[in-house]
């Protein structure tokens, strides 16, 4: 079992997008449940990418053929990961901040979010602030998730927060921001509710902010 | 209709900076090589091609595109791509929304970005299951019919992760030659609007000028002496005064073609007069003349002409304060210090072209081109000017200052002295006692 578990972590890092869904399949199959997946093949599988990629070990295309291996694990998961779930854990509203166009992580947050049985709303990459406050009141989601991955653009998590406090919507909404340039220190500084390092990370952290609870992210 | 957003006021096209034809041919080039689709975007996604010209699209992207939704989507997708690339100044690899790899390369010129070389259209994989899925899954929004897409895939190309970073860069290349020549042009347009200020500017002035003078007193705005004095102020100066004899030229052209021709060349030929009056060796002048003349009667813009005209000017002013503060062979350099260091010596060519690891024979001739006078004539010179100023000092017997000068012999000494200066050491002493 742990051996297939590896096997596709190798495929989903190599980009072998029909080996992922079969090694998936078959780890179904075997009766290994889906968050296990999720964190011992799927999880390190992006965290070693990220390393290697900031080692310059590996391209964006590489990236881009992994990414898709890990849809297709996921794609496999979906059905079942609905049905454990039943109803939706919580409504999670999640964008870049304006200026910000990188977009791989944001969609791996939501491809867990989602596996995870949360709802969620993608509200893109280069999200002005009025958007995402105008997504706040419409969606009344249970969490914010923001992120930015550049340092230029950092200032904005700041404005955006001081933006739902003048809307009067901060006390209904939790905020969690990431993105590499973003540190726990920074996240405390503008008050955000959490901040989370990678993908387990932000989803461990939003279960905790939409059960109330201060969790081991929380700032 | 392709055009339809509203352009800022300002801002700069692509297509008005560098012919479209030849960024056509440059894609063209790009795609013959490479075997990819290459197109180029606006800052809004939006092609610069005339839609009769594309034949930048596969047939996968043909179907995407005339479905409803798909051309708003692709485009949004190039502005957003775009917008990245610049954002890094770098090739930037994408899966575009429909399910496919492209890439694009940023053109920014002046900082502004202008447009996006977009290329790709590929995959990176053979289509397997979740290939399907996933192109339902994007694509549902467009349509329900998959058919006639699914049969597009097979005339997809599949390559290697390698492939699209290699090419990618390549696309990054050409995206950089493209900003290089429309950098070109735009400076170039800019200064056509200074050149057109300058010129409205003087004919203003020639018109209040006119209107003062008896017109059968009109003198030629060539005036040699003029100009030789004007040379010899610093550059500024002779800078601003030559412009300003391009623009009266041009005016005095009256939009006459053949006549604007006839009147930049005249100019440039009184200066290279003029240069040679003042004593300058021609040759790098006459050169300066060569090139330009030649693409004044190779251009029909008149405004071209001025340009052309005005870096010209650019050029003898150029020649002239390098002409002023040095020579300008190095060997040449190499040679005169060795001489000013050992002339009390005995001097041989030989010594002296070997200062500068020339042989005798092509030391000489170059020293006379540079100088204008044999090598053991400047030999002989710096001697003789050492000499004069010791003999202004009359505590110096001529026979010590023989010496110090390199002859040996008081005798000879004064020979030579007076073959060079028409009177003896002695009566150059006389002379110059105070």
């Amino acid at each position: 079992m742990e051996k297939l578990l590896i096997e596709l972590q190798q495929a989903i890092e190599n980009g072998e997008t029909q080996i992922a869904m079969n090694k998936t399949k078959e780890a179904l199959n075997y009766g290994i449940r889906t968050d296990k997946i999720i964190q011992t093949a799927i999880n390190p599988a992006f965290k070693d990418l990220g390393q290697k990629m900031f080692d310059g070990e590996i391209y964006v295309t590489d990236v881009l053929m992994a990414s898709r291996a890990a849809h297709a694990a996921m794609y496999v998961m979906e059905p079942i990961l609905s049905r454990s779930t039943g109803t939706s854990k919580g409504i999670v509203a999640i964008g870049t901040v304006a200026g910000d166009l990188h977009d791989i992580g944001k969609n791996l947050v939501i491809m867990m979010l989602q596996g995870s049985g949360y709802t969620v709303i993608d509200l893109g990459i280069d999200v002005p602030v009025e958007t995402f406050i105008e997504a706040v009141r419409m969606h009344k989601p249970d969490v914010l998730a923001l992120s930015s991955l550049l340092t230029t653009t950092l200032p904005e998590l700041d404005n955006m927060i001081d933006a739902l406090e003048a809307a009067g919507l901060r006390t209904q909404v939790k905020v969690i921001i990431g993105g590499a340039p973003v540190t726990a220190e920074y996240a405390s500084r503008i008050k955000a509710d959490a901040y989370a390092n990678d993908l387990f990370e932000a989803t461990e952290a939003v279960a905790d902010l939409v059960k109330n609870r201060i969790g081991k992210y929380a700032v | 209709m392709d055009h339809n957003e509203p352009r800022k006021p300002n801002q700069k096209r692509l297509s008005d900076l560098v012919d479209i034809k030849t960024l056509q041919e440059i894609l063209d080039a790009f795609t013959t090589t490479t075997g990819l689709m290459a197109n180029i975007v606006d800052g809004e996604g939006v092609s610069i091609f005339p839609r009769k010209g594309i034949k930048k699209c596969c047939k996968f992207c043909r179907i995407i595109y005339s479905l409803e939704g798909g051309k708003n989507r692709c485009q949004a997708a190039y502005k957003r791509a775009g917008k990245q690339a610049a954002l890094f100044g770098e090739p930037y690899i994408f899966r575009c929304p429909s399910g496919l790899i492209e890439w694009a390369a940023p053109i920014v010129l002046g900082g502004d970005h202008v447009g996006t070389i977009i290329c790709g259209q590929v995959l990176m994989w053979e289509p397997e299951e979740f290939f399907w899925i996933e192109l339902r899954k994007m694509n549902q929004t467009l349509t329900d019919d998959f058919e006639e897409l699914f049969e597009a895939v097979g005339e997809l190309a599949i390559v290697t992760g390698n492939q699209v970073q290699a090419s990618a860069y390549l696309l990054y290349v050409v995206a950089n030659y493209i900003m290089k020549a429309g950098w070109e042009n735009f400076e170039q347009s800019r200064e056509f609007a200074r050149q057109r200020t300058l010129y409205h500017a003087e004919i203003e002035n020639h018109k209040s000028r006119e209107e003062q003078a008896d017109k059968s007193d009109r003198r030629s705005l060539l005036d040699e002496d003029e100009i030789i004095v004007k040379l010899q102020q610093n550059r500024k100066k002779a800078k601003a005064y030559l412009e300003g004899l391009i623009s009266g030229l041009r005016y005095e052209a009256h939009q006459n073609l053949a006549q604007l021709r006839a009147k930049m060349t005249e100019l440039l030929v009184v200066l290279s007069r003029v240069v040679d009056q003042i004593g300058l060796a021609r040759a790098p002048f006459l050169h300066i003349n060569d090139q330009a003349i030649g693409q004044i009667y190779q251009t029909t813009s008149q405004e071209n002409i001025s340009v052309i005209t005005s870096k010209a000017v650019d050029a003898y002013l150029e020649q002239l304060e390098a002409a002023a503060v040095k020579p300008e062979n190095p060997n040449i350099t190499l040679m005169t210090d060795y001489i000013d260091k050992h002339y009390p010596n005995n001097l041989t060519v030989e010594a002296i072209a070997d200062a500068a690891c020339l042989s005798p024979g092509y030391a000489g001739r170059t020293f006379k081109e540079q100088l204008g006078l044999p090598i053991m004539d400047y030999v002989l010179k710096v001697r003789i000017d050492k000499s004069k100023k010791l003999l202004l000092n009359p505590h110096y017997q001529i026979q010590a200052i023989a010496e110090s000068v390199g002859y040996g012999d008081a005798g000879y000494f004064t020979k030579v002295f007076r073959k060079f200066e028409g009177i003896t050491p002695t009566q150059f002493r006389k002379i110059h006692k105070r």
